[in-house]
């Protein structure tokens, strides 16, 4: 148990590469929260940016109004990344004792791959110089593991939903009505097996 | 009844339903498409929605379903209202019989769009009232409200939604069905509805006496225009999602919410600002209510200290009017150095079909004038084969008018114009080209949809709003009978015949038609070839990775090419400009 987050989980921003399944992660987590009986405010992002390109959604829960569909800077309790570097452009959102979630996943840029421009390393540890706590998972080999390399989304959702004070019955039921029949079963697993690796760390 | 989550233009369509509307009609466009699109998931019944071949046609149709007695609305994108704006700038003067609602849905900071015009402007510009939600319940809400306003004021209304007000997903509690419907039936009324410039003068007067009236009734509306008493020494005159935004940034402040943009409750405004010592206006984009209160004579700070370009944001209000310091306001977090990580700008898919078309006009080094659609993103490195963008429909005439200009002994100009776009408005500039002359080489990427927007179906995609198999136009047929002989079909993913098509048109010394005819690959995955790879005959050329194809990338700065076989769909363009025969086919064509 390395690290507990202050305060309830309120403003969460989830980003990532056009394509990823951006909008149906922040679909289930923004229904959570309305089911749970919170305001709930979700922004996203359509249109161009969706071909490949770097995009964000914000989903933000309050127990009586949310105003603002946009987080401040410094203004996020955690940061979903469903790609490394992704994490690090999007890290000045999370507040100084927020939470930095990424997939250590790996898509580079068209610059990158023709050789014109590296990935950046030290992801990580550029992460960790920062302020906020850090928790990185390879939700591409959980999926692997779990015989379905989409539900890799799923982990991560999984993970964030571990540090948000609301029951995994409710993650479970909501995510199930979400996705199709035959693949409720793994996404089930995928969940608990996010929460799984964010609770050895919680 | 249960509360929902919808995004703006779910609300809007919902707003629409409850009404009672029976006629919606719209073009694509970011952020306004889910609204038709809505209507068709949720099968509302009694409700007619179709895909206009553009918003002319689309308010058109929507005046058209007006005047028959029934609620109508049209639905559009901000750019989308310019090509409106013949029919709006007279329907205004014939006023309505069914409540006619005209959705803007405008784009602050262009997201997805080619400008970021300010349409308040057309409001006062038609004379017509524009309601603005600032979130989805207001969306469904004003939406009502709006077709009943219409019929009141026998005015067409604006609906103006935001790019963050569209999509965003905020609680709705689903309004109840309304009971005031109009009576259908066409009433003929030829000196109010037929625009001759006799009956036109009469009209006149009759639009500058219903806007006194309009003015008169936002006066009144404190529950449009609402008045939130907090801290007196600072008040803010806002509306929209920076409504949202001043309520997150300035809790304590008071607050004047204008639930109407246009016409602006003048002795409301003024009567608020008697309560207040320091008054503040805070509003995305022009300063549309700024210059009418200053003109009443009422002082204000607004775009002093407001951005005048871009999205608002709570953070650029609070630095703005409260002036915090750097930590709050929203400085990159520099202990990641996140102001250096690399841009991801967005890039044809993988097994795009547009890609052979830019692939070939990038080596010919043509000049081309492009259009709006996915192959926009022709103009990002490495493919770089886009030299003009303007609006939709465009790139016809530019090519005609950059030939005309440079002369007889220039190459014949190019334009890449998608299928939707064609028939939204590059026809007529076709039909000109023919008949004054023209040589220019017009490409036709006909993917089978309006992709970028979602997949949206028009005239020659062979399906309707409501996914029924229609006819699809023919576009060489279009093109002939518009008087181009000169026309081919070739399948873009053939680079070789491309490159033959195309320097055969620049040969022809009248004007060209090439259909690039292939199917969006999103669209068609029935369409994918397997996989390809790279075998070690590669000699790291690097000659593939000018297709800028996301699945293709270098092992190393300087090393092999390589497929990453989650992205490739085997449309085999690289295997045809391998020089080495070091790309090869795995798995069968499914």
């Amino acid at each position: 148990m390395s690290f507990r987050l202050k305060r309830p989980v309120r403003d969460i921003a989830v980003v990532g590469v056009g394509g990823q399944g951006i909008i149906l992660a922040t679909d289930v987590i923004a229904t959570v929260f309305l089911e749970a009986g919170y305001d709930v405010k979700k922004s996203e992002v359509h249109g161009m940016a969706q071909r490949g390109g770097s995009v964000q959604s914000h989903v933000r829960r309050h127990p009586e109004r949310v105003y603002s569909p946009l987080i401040a800077e410094r203004g996020a309790d955690v940061l979903v990344s469903f790609e490394a570097m992704e994490a690090l452009r999007y890290a000045s959102i999370v507040a100084d004792d927020g939470l930095i979630l990424y997939n250590t996943l790996k898509i580079p840029t068209s610059a990158m791959s023709t050789g014109q421009s590296p990935y950046p390393r030290d992801i990580d540890e550029r992460l960790k110089q920062g302020s906020p706590k850090v928790l990185s998972v390879d939700a591409l080999r959980l999926a692997q593991d779990l015989g379905n390399l989409r539900v890799a989304n799923t982990v991560l959702v999984g993970a964030l939903s571990q540090f948000i004070d609301i029951p995994q019955s409710l993650w479970g039921d909501v995510l199930s009505a979400r996705v199709p029949k035959a693949a409720v079963e793994v996404n089930l697993r995928a969940l608990a097996a996010g929460r799984e690796i964010a609770a050895e760390v919680f | 009844m249960a509360k929902k989550l919808l995004n703006g233009n779910e609300a809007i369509a919902l707003g629409a339903h409850l009404a009672g509307a029976q006629v919606v009609a719209g073009y694509p466009g970011t952020p306004s498409t889910e609204i038709i699109e809505t209507i068709v998931r949720e099968d509302y019944p009694g409700m007619y929605a179709e895909w206009a071949p553009n918003e002319k046609v689309a308010l058109e149709v929507a005046i058209g379903a007006s005047l028959s007695g029934v609620r109508a609305m049209a639905t559009m994108k901000h750019v989308g209202v310019n090509v409106a704006a013949d029919p709006l700038m007279t329907v205004t003067y014939m006023g309505v019989r069914g409540g006619l609602v005209i959705v803007t849905a405008d784009d602050p900071g262009m997201h997805s769009s080619q400008n970021e015009q300010d349409n308040r402007n057309y409001a006062r510009f038609a004379k017509i009232p524009m309601f603005e939600p600032s979130d989805s319940q207001e969306a469904q809400d004003m939406t009502m409200r709006a077709f009943s306003l219409s019929e009141a004021y026998d005015t067409p209304v604006f609906v103006r939604s935001t790019t963050r007000i569209s999509h965003t997903l905020t609680v709705v509690q689903m309004g109840e069905a309304a009971t005031d419907h109009p009576e259908r039936g066409f009433v003929r009324d030829q000196k109010k509805l037929v625009m001759i410039p006799a009956n036109a003068r009469h009209r006149h007067p009759a639009v500058e006496a219903r806007l006194e009236k309009l003015t008169a009734f936002v006066s009144k509306a404190d529950d449009l225009n609402r008045v939130e008493f907090r801290d007196r020494s600072l008040g803010i005159i806002t509306g929209g999602v920076a409504y949202q935004y001043v309520r997150e940034a300035l809790p304590g402040a008071s607050v004047l919410k204008l639930g109407v943009s246009y016409p602006i409750p003048i002795e409301t405004i003024r009567s608020f600002a008697d309560e207040i010592d320091r008054l503040y206006v805070v509003e995305e984009l022009d300063p549309f209510w700024e210059m009418e209160i200053r003109a009443a004579g009422i002082d204000v700070i607004g775009k002093e200290i407001i951005p005048l370009t871009g999205e608002l944001t709570p953070d650029i209000i609070r630095r703005a009017i409260a002036g915090e310091d750097e930590h709050q306001a929203g400085v990159v977090r520099d202990d990641t150095g996140a102001a250096e990580v690399p841009g991801r700008p967005p890039s044809l898919c993988p097994g795009c079909p547009h890609r052979g078309v830019f692939y070939i006009l990038n080596k010919l080094n043509l000049i081309v004038s492009g259009d709006i659609g996915c192959y926009s993103l022709g103009v990002m490195p490495p493919l770089s084969a886009m030299d003009t963008l303007t609006c939709m429909g465009a790139s016809i005439g530019h090519a005609m008018g950059m030939e005309k200009g440079l002369g007889a002994d220039a190459p014949d100009a190019v334009a890449v114009i998608g299928d939707s776009p064609f028939l939204h408005s590059g026809m007529t500039a076709l039909a000109d080209v023919a008949y004054n002359g023209g040589r220019v080489t017009t490409i036709i990427l006909d993917n089978h949809s309006t992709a970028m927007t979602g997949h949206q179906g028009n005239p020659a995609s062979g399906y309707n709003a409501r996914m029924q198999e229609v006819p699809r136009l023919d576009f060489t047929a279009v093109a002939k009978s518009l008087g181009i002989h000169d026309v081919h079909r070739v399948d873009p993913y053939e680079l070789d015949a491309v490159e033959r098509v195309i320097r055969a048109a620049q040969k022809e010394s009248g004007p060209s038609v090439i259909v690039a005819d292939r199917a969006c690959v999103l669209l068609d995955r029935k369409s994918h070839r397997g996989h390809h790879t790279i075998t070690e005959d590669c000699a790291a050329c690097g000659i593939c990775l000018d297709l800028g194809c996301p699945a293709l990338f270098r092992e190393g700065a300087d090393g092999p090419a390589a497929i990453n076989p989650a992205l490739c769909t085997g449309c085999g363009m690289c295997a045809q400009v391998c020089r080495f025969d070091a790309v090869e086919q795995e798995g069968e064509r499914s």
